[in-house]
């Protein structure tokens, strides 16, 4: 063997960049993805956990040599996978009235503009309400910034059919709301 | 009703086809209404986003709010604790005459200078040793030690307090009827000691024996 330095390292190197990545995604995906649970229905808490959960999962599979191709939408589709297993368990509708909510939200401005904001936000949540659980999923991935090809892969969904649930989703608020 | 309006939301989202979207975009120019549309859509997803982010904001975490109770509560059970034990050690100091600290019991002699104690039928110390037993000496004829002033006076009584868990936790954090028993003694110094904190629900009593 030629005097080349030894390659144990090398792999923990990579394994090292790659678990780097997975901490960058986490960085980056954290926020989105607690906004999706969250307003999936679930509470903060779960919503945390559930977050903790998929990363932890993501480290194992990049530490075993997954792919990383579509490695956000493999991410929120963890996440997605495991809210439902916890809808399931615990017998819960996702999709519950937010309108308790929208009385917390702080009034950051003037009296009559809270006011009407948070009215903005009733008519919301009651036209959110009517959507199906499929045109709110999509959604909300779209409000995470997910593409509709990994909106796709997350749901089990062809693009195209949600290109079209997209479309629909928001046409139905637009008429509710009226904005 | 337009042909291109089911696409507008995917043009929007830029997520047609190159040929498609160029399209759609000359056709958005020359149509007033799916040029409104586009405009309406693009509204109703930043008021989404919007709705999306305040309700999130507004969900606390659950564990954070009781962890911060939590601290708060043990904070103020502390506090509570701290400040019965200094009005009970001073009232308790009030009612107790003051006592007398009496002088160990090996000391008799009254304080005599070092260089003029008589040494009687042993040779005359080197001055070293002069110093080394003026240094006891002089010990000896002071005040008592700490263990020794302890010694004399007697240990205080165990204590009880209990703080009803509304004074310390927000309202509703705790099952009503929920208090704190604080069980302590204190020291002679001053010092709480045994320091046990259990919770107590009203109703309930804490069985004697195993079922």
């Amino acid at each position: 063997m030629s005097g080349e330095s030894v390659p144990l390292a090398l792999p923990l190197t990579r394994l090292g960049k790659k678990l780097d990545g997975a901490s960058t995604l986490y960085e980056e995906l954290r926020k989105p993805l607690l906004r999706y649970l969250v307003c999936l229905g679930m509470s903060a808490d779960e919503a945390q956990d559930v977050v903790q959960d998929a990363f932890v999962s993501l480290q194992r599979h990049i530490a075993s040599g997954g792919s990383q191709e579509n490695i956000r939408s493999w991410v929120f589709r963890v996440a997605h996978n495991r809210a439902r297993n916890q809808q399931k368990s615990y017998h819960r509708r996702f999709g519950a009235p937010l309108d308790p909510e929208i009385e917390a939200i702080p009034d950051h401005e003037s009296p009559e503009r809270a006011v009407l904001e948070k009215e903005k936000y009733r008519k919301l949540a009651t036209a959110v309400r009517t959507l199906t659980d499929i045109e709110r999923e999509c959604l909300l991935l779209r409000a995470g910034g997910l593409r509709y090809r990994e909106i796709g892969e997350v749901l089990g969904i062809a693009t195209s059919s949600v290109s079209d649930t997209v479309g629909r989703a928001i046409r139905k608020l637009a008429e509710k709301c009226n904005v | 009703m337009c042909e291109f309006e089911q696409q507008l939301v995917a043009w929007l989202d830029h997520e047609l086809p190159q040929n498609e979207a160029a399209e759609i975009e000359r056709h958005v120019k020359g149509c007033a209404g799916c040029s409104k549309l586009g405009a309406l859509y693009t509204r109703t997803s930043s008021e989404f986003m919007a709705y999306c982010d305040a309700v999130t904001a507004v969900d606390v975490p659950r564990k954070a709010h009781w962890t911060k109770s939590v601290a708060q509560a043990t904070a103020a059970i502390a506090a509570c604790v701290a400040l019965a034990i200094l009005a009970l050690h001073s009232h308790e100091r009030a009612k107790r005459p003051q006592a007398q600290i009496a002088p160990p019991e090996n000391v008799t002699a009254p304080r005599v200078p070092v260089e003029t104690m008589p040494v009687s039928g042993a040779p005359e110390a080197s001055p070293r040793k002069r110093k080394v037993l003026a240094r006891t000496q002089r010990r000896s004829l002071a005040a008592p030690s700490p263990a020794q002033q302890a010694s004399l006076i007697p240990p205080g009584p165990a204590l009880q307090v209990t703080i009803p868990a509304d004074a310390v936790l927000p309202p509703g954090a705790a099952p009503a009827g929920t208090s704190f028993v604080v069980d302590f003694s204190v020291a002679p110094d001053g010092s709480a000691q045994g320091i046990r904190v259990r919770p107590e629900l009203a109703g309930f009593e804490r069985r004697a024996t195993q079922p």
